[in-house]
């Protein structure tokens, strides 16, 4: 198994632009986004990865990123402080990018993942479990390496990603996870068992 | 290897509320596109959707509440009525694997109570792994409880792995399906934002025409649909509804925005859970598309079909629901399921509705103005992705 774990502090530039060939795609990143992009690219260094490689990949409950909710919020609030449908629209709305809504789609992490290394093969993505995530590679009928991954934002801003590249065996030796354990935890614990590459 | 069975749907949707009304309501070609009534949509700069309705009204909730976990808790509890398997199985052998789109988030109660000024929102979204959590709770629920996110392919994803799970025999029943709805300011104007949604001058029923030439985009629906499945074993024969018998999931490793134009890994999908199910592409009787009503989804998916089938795939009926229904994202396969059922049980491809003039870019054959009758063993689903990924699954007569 390989393993890649990764803390980005809330104020730290996550060196994205390192670790990606498409860098004008970077622009539809979030932070979880720009973080799994790092951490997978150390991970798949040096690996001659297969196209068919499944992937899946657990985005972590939102704690921190807004998406420009309170800029959003801010511009439809009407002289009485209550909501109003046409500053919504004429200003709230007005305030964000169509790109906004590439970094709130929970699948786009997988797929921008998928498009930088080629990965056509089984994919899900999930919403935060570790069993979750583990249960999906388990019964992947894929038979060789799969890639299993997660990201954390923390209320605080901090961020967690973990990757790891792993046989079926290595899969199935997994601990147990209860449903609503996060996905992160899956990868802390692995980071806390097995020394990182490289 | 266990065989994988059908026995129960519990649907709250544009369709209907109940297995049902919504099998009639494919029947007849109900169009249940319209303006949006749920929220004021006043100023915005299109309001077309297909919202969830009862006896044909539409079903009204309060800005607080989130309707996808409202339609998918109705439509658990149709289940447990019309299905007895929460007294036929222990709760270890049950498991929840559902899909779902992004977080509800009430905008208005986020600013009318004044917590945007200290932008304190998280208590002000409701998260789709907390719904399923207490929904595993209420139904005594403990073999294990997750959420797919994988968007418009996150419900067939669902159905798929709990396929995995129980064809290899690891658990006994599984409640499987998705429950979404955009039909909140804030989700709607982000997919306006994206530039996705049907720009349709006319009719609310015909703005969104799967496969027409005169395609305008797609129409935001919603809806929670469980679908039970079981081991055949001990699944009671008298409540089969069809077989699922092959399933896989593929990306396009494309672009973001757009699927491959080849389809070539949409068919790479169909290809493999054909195989899985053990028959070839000339054993497929019918195909229900996941055609959304835009230009390049309806141009791929025929890209794929010529790959799948060679020669034959402009005569193998085809059909997609979203004229009806709309898109209902993060649990369209789970409705689009029923349209298989309807298939499987009935001897019938439904009809396309707003399909009125051919692309002669997208040359398949859409059923139009009735059902077609004929002889039905094998259906093949497909759903695609916005991001690039895709499912295929096949059903079969029980």
């Amino acid at each position: 198994m390989r393993l890649s774990f990764n803390t980005f502090p809330a104020d730290s530039v996550i060196p994205v632009n390192d670790f990606v060939k498409n860098r004008k795609m970077a622009k539809y990143y979030n932070r979880e986004t720009q973080a799994a992009m790092v951490t997978v690219g150390m991970l798949l260094k040096g690996i001659d990865i297969s196209p068919i490689t499944p992937i899946f990949y657990a985005t972590g409950i939102v704690e921190h990123e807004e998406y420009d909710l309170h800029k959003i919020a801010s511009n439809s609030v009407d002289e009485s402080g209550q909501f109003s449908n046409q500053l919504f629209i004429d200003k709230g709305m007005a305030q964000v990018s169509p790109l906004t809504q590439f970094k709130i789609l929970y699948n786009m992490t997988l797929c921008f993942i998928s498009i930088e290394y080629g990965l056509k093969g089984d994919n899900a993505a999930v919403f935060s479990s570790a069993s979750g995530l583990i249960t999906n590679a388990v019964y992947s009928t894929h038979q060789d390496f799969v890639i299993i991954g997660s990201g954390k934002v923390y209320a605080d801003g901090n961020i967690e990603s973990g990757f790891a590249y792993l046989n079926k065996e290595e899969l199935e030796a997994l601990p147990s996870f209860n449903s609503m354990t996060e996905s992160i935890e899956l990868f802390r614990y692995l980071q806390n068992k097995t020394a990182p590459h490289g | 290897m266990a065989r994988v069975v059908i026995t129960g749907i519990g649907v709250n949707s544009p369709i209907g509320c109940n297995l049902n009304e919504a099998l009639e309501n494919i029947r007849i070609g109900s169009r249940r596109l319209n303006h949006i009534k749920n929220i004021n949509s006043d100023f915005f700069p299109t309001d077309f959707c297909a919202e969830a309705k009862e006896n044909g009204e539409v079903i009204i909730t309060p800005g607080s509440v989130d309707r996808k976990s409202f339609f998918i808790n109705r439509a658990i509890q149709e289940l447990t009525e019309t299905n007895d398997f929460l007294s036929r199985y222990s709760p270890e052998d049950r498991m929840i694997h559902i899909g779902s789109g992004i977080d509800y988030f009430d905008m208005a109660g986020f600013i009318n109570s004044g917590d945007y000024e200290t932008n304190t929102w998280q208590n002000h979204c409701i998260r789709a792994v907390n719904v399923v959590d207490g929904i595993a709770k209420k139904y005594n629920i403990s073999g294990g409880h997750h959420v797919n996110v994988s968007a418009c392919v996150a419900s067939s994803q669902s159905l798929g792995l709990s396929f995995r799970i129980l064809k290899k025999a690891r658990q006994k029943v599984i409640i499987s399906g998705g429950f979404d709805s955009m039909l909140s300011h804030l989700h709607y104007m982000g997919f306006y934002k994206l530039g996705a949604l049907s720009d349709f001058k006319g009719n609310a029923e015909e703005a969104c025409k799967p496969f027409d030439k005169n395609r305008t985009g797609l129409v935001i629906g919603e809806g929670g649909i469980a679908v039970l499945l079981e081991t055949d074993d001990t699944a009671p024969k008298d409540k089969i509804l069809a077989e699922i018998v092959g399933y896989s999931s593929t990306l396009d490793a494309y672009q973001i925005t757009d699927p491959a134009p080849s389809g070539i890994s949409l068919a790479q999908a169909a290809k493999e859970a054909i195989a899985e199910a053990g028959i070839t592409p000339f054993d497929i009787d019918c195909v229900h598309l996941h055609e959304t009503g835009t230009i390049k989804n309806a141009l791929a998916e025929s890209c794929a079909m010529e790959i799948i089938f060679g020669n034959r795939f402009k005569e193998i009926p085809v059909y997609s629901m979203k004229g009806q229904v709309g898109h209902l994202i993060g649990a369209c396969g789970a409705i689009e399921m029923i349209g298989v059922v309807y298939s499987i049980v009935n001897q019938q491809v439904p009809h396309t509705v707003n399909f009125c003039t051919p692309d002669s870019n997208v040359p398949l054959r859409v059923i139009q103005n009735k059902p077609l009758d004929m002889k039905i063993n094998y259906v093949l689903k497909l759903n695609a992705a916005f991001g690039g990924q895709n499912t295929a699954l096949v059903i079969k007569k029980y």
